[in-house]
């Protein structure tokens, strides 16, 4: 039985970029272990030589040319509303915090 | 006569004989949401000002002969729907503040046709839920009994349309989201075929499954509305079109199948009943009746939920609160992965959370051959299992849920048992096949009469034929049954 640990929760959460309490740890590690336990019964079925599906619509590789179609989305109105949502703008450009620190620049 | 009693093609038949202008039409709207929201919470924002303007230039432009059936009408948008200029907030802090840039494709194509919003409907968070429950701006009440949840997660737009707030509402479906909320409220709800109509400007949860579709009173007006939604869209590459019927169907023709799956044990026996007359009708019309099997059928809730939160916490990364906008926690942070860990804490709620880690576990190394993966496979053999029914009937008869609506709380303690009022939905999403959810009476509990919906599945593509199939019981029975 699948059955996923504190430790795994905590370490899930960091990946998934969400800070959690250690008691909420443990309240996840319940209920998650609950829903793996419930999806486990898909190991009883025989799935050899079955292809996967990813999508239903049969379409393969959609493309276009790459030029400006004069869409909603390539309006200076349309980027104006969009860059008015972001959190932090300087000089017409979204600024955001640095990836390293000085501390562990260098070795990062 | 007061707008509760509208249907869509009574809006037309009026205003098309000058009984009512669309400037009293939408006050008449309005009044009623003014009168009613503080209770159902049914709408999260209404553009009051907006609407009376588009009125208004709707009667100045009326020309009966050529307008569209959605003409000066009036719709409530689910909140995950972007509405130029309009707060879109998806149930979630995060997006609290939000305003959309754009109009998404549906809401372009509405408007092409002189249809304009009346505001935005409450909804659980991103979409993830099946109560409202999980809105992070409190809940939204069935008006068939206001103990009791309106389903989800388009309860907001659901209720909208019950309780005579709106004619018409769109919601998202990506495993019952439109078709349990309809049949909790006692309305239709429409989701058509994958990729029927575009999903650009929709907020996306897990994009393989999520459809845009319809709540109205009558399968008729999703008739009328159906074909200005529909079509393809370059800024949405998984969408095609949907053929029209060469004829219209006669119903000696057309077999139903009921789903063998759906009328077993698990399923509230007072339902059965109400379906099974339902059925029973239409072999009352001369359509042909048999029992069919989806031998998959009971792992489509187990792939859904594999599939459906991998695909969550994919499209869940980009809300950080850089570029949407969550004046967070995270501000007080130098380091990015400071301000990530503590914005996503502060701006996603609990079921929002336990999707995206749940995801991210079946997604990681080590795990995604044993969930993922088995899980796409399994999903080819319920998509298999649909292709063989369809090559022995025309339309699958099943509930669009085991029981009647619950009351609030009662499922909030177990995310498992939540996630059973959708284990006969989602099928259709795997597969990508278009289902509709129709009233079929009330049944009575607690001394309330509760709407039942009975769920009708067609061939990927037939959503014509499936529509027009929906649309005999209505004659039969009259729109909206009433207890």
């Amino acid at each position: 039985m699948a059955r996923i640990s504190h430790d795994e929760v905590q370490h899930i959460a960091g990946l998934a970029r969400i800070a959690i309490t250690d008691s909420e740890a443990d309240f996840y590690a319940d209920e998650l272990s609950a829903v793996l336990q419930y999806v486990e019964q898909l190991q009883e079925v025989d799935v050899t030589g079955i292809e996967p599906t990813s999508h239903v619509t049969g379409l393969v590789g959609v493309g276009r040319t790459d030029e400006p179609t004069g869409d909603v989305l390539q309006s200076e109105s349309t980027v104006s509303k969009i860059m008015a949502a972001m959190s932090s703008l300087e000089r017409g450009m979204l600024k955001v915090r640095s990836v390293f620190t000085n501390k562990e620049h260098g070795n990062g | 006569m007061d707008s509760t009693s509208y249907t869509l093609a009574e809006i037309i038949k009026r205003t098309r004989a000058k009984e009512l202008s669309f400037t009293e039409l939408t006050d008449e709207y309005l009044a009623r949401i003014d009168k009613r929201n503080g209770e159902l919470h049914a709408f999260l924002s209404v553009d009051a000002e907006g609407a009376r303007n588009a009125a208004s230039a709707a009667d100045v432009a009326f020309n009966a002969e050529e307008a569209s059936p959605l003409f000066g009408v009036p719709v409530a948008v689910k909140d995950a729907i972007l509405v130029d200029g309009a707060p879109c907030t998806a149930g979630s802090k995060m997006l609290e503040h939000y305003i959309a840039p754009y109009d998404a494709t549906v809401m372009v194509n509405l408007k092409r046709v002189g249809a304009f919003s009346l505001g935005k409907t409450n909804m659980d968070e991103f979409a993830m839920g099946s109560s409202t429950e999980h809105s992070a701006f409190g809940p939204t009440k069935n008006p068939h009994d206001p103990t009791r949840v309106p389903g989800g997660s388009s309860g907001g737009s659901a209720a909208a349309v019950a309780a005579g707030l709106a004619p018409l509402a769109l919601g998202s479906d990506t495993g019952g989201s439109i078709r349990q909320p309809a049949a909790f409220c006692g309305v239709v709800g429409f989701k058509p075929t994958y990729g029927a109509i575009s999903r650009f400007g929709l907020i996306a949860m897990a994009s393989s499954l999520d459809q845009i579709g319809t709540f109205t009173r009558t399968v008729e007006d999703v008739k009328l509305v159906a074909p200005y939604l529909f079509g393809r869209d370059d800024n949405d590459a998984t969408t095609q079109d949907i053929p029209e019927l060469a004829e219209l169907p006669d119903p000696k023709s057309i077999t139903i199948g009921i789903l063998k799956e759906g009328f077993g044990e698990g399923v509230h026996e007072g339902m059965k009943t109400n379906l099974l007359s339902a059925i029973a009708a239409y072999e009352k019309m001369g359509v042909t009746i048999k029992e069919i099997s989806i031998p998959h059928l009971k792992y489509s809730l187990p792939v859904y939920y594999i599939i459906m939160p991998s695909e969550v916490s994919s499209n869940m990364t980009r809300y950080d609160g850089i570029r949407y906008g969550l004046d967070g926690p995270g501000q007080q942070e130098d380091n990015l992965l400071g301000y990530y860990l503590h914005n996503r804490r502060e701006g996603i709620g609990e079921e929002v959370r336990r999707r995206i880690m749940l995801g991210t576990y079946t997604l990681s190394a080590g795990y995604y051959d044993a969930y993922y993966a088995r899980a796409q496979k399994v999903r080819t053999l319920i998509k298999q299992d649909f292709e063989n029914a369809f090559n022995e009937v025309d339309i699958i008869a099943a509930p669009t849920t085991p029981t009647p609506p619950f009351k609030f709380g009662e499922k909030m303690d177990d995310p498992l048992e939540m996630y059973l009022s959708d284990v006969y939905t989602v099928s259709a999403n795997l597969a990508g096949v278009p289902a509709i959810s129709i009233p079929a009476g009330t049944v009575e509990e607690g001394g309330m009469a509760l709407p039942v919906g009975l769920q009708l599945i067609g061939p990927h593509k037939q959503d014509y034929r499936l529509l027009e199939v929906a649309s005999w019981l209505e004659r039969t029975q009259g729109p909206n049954p009433k207890s």
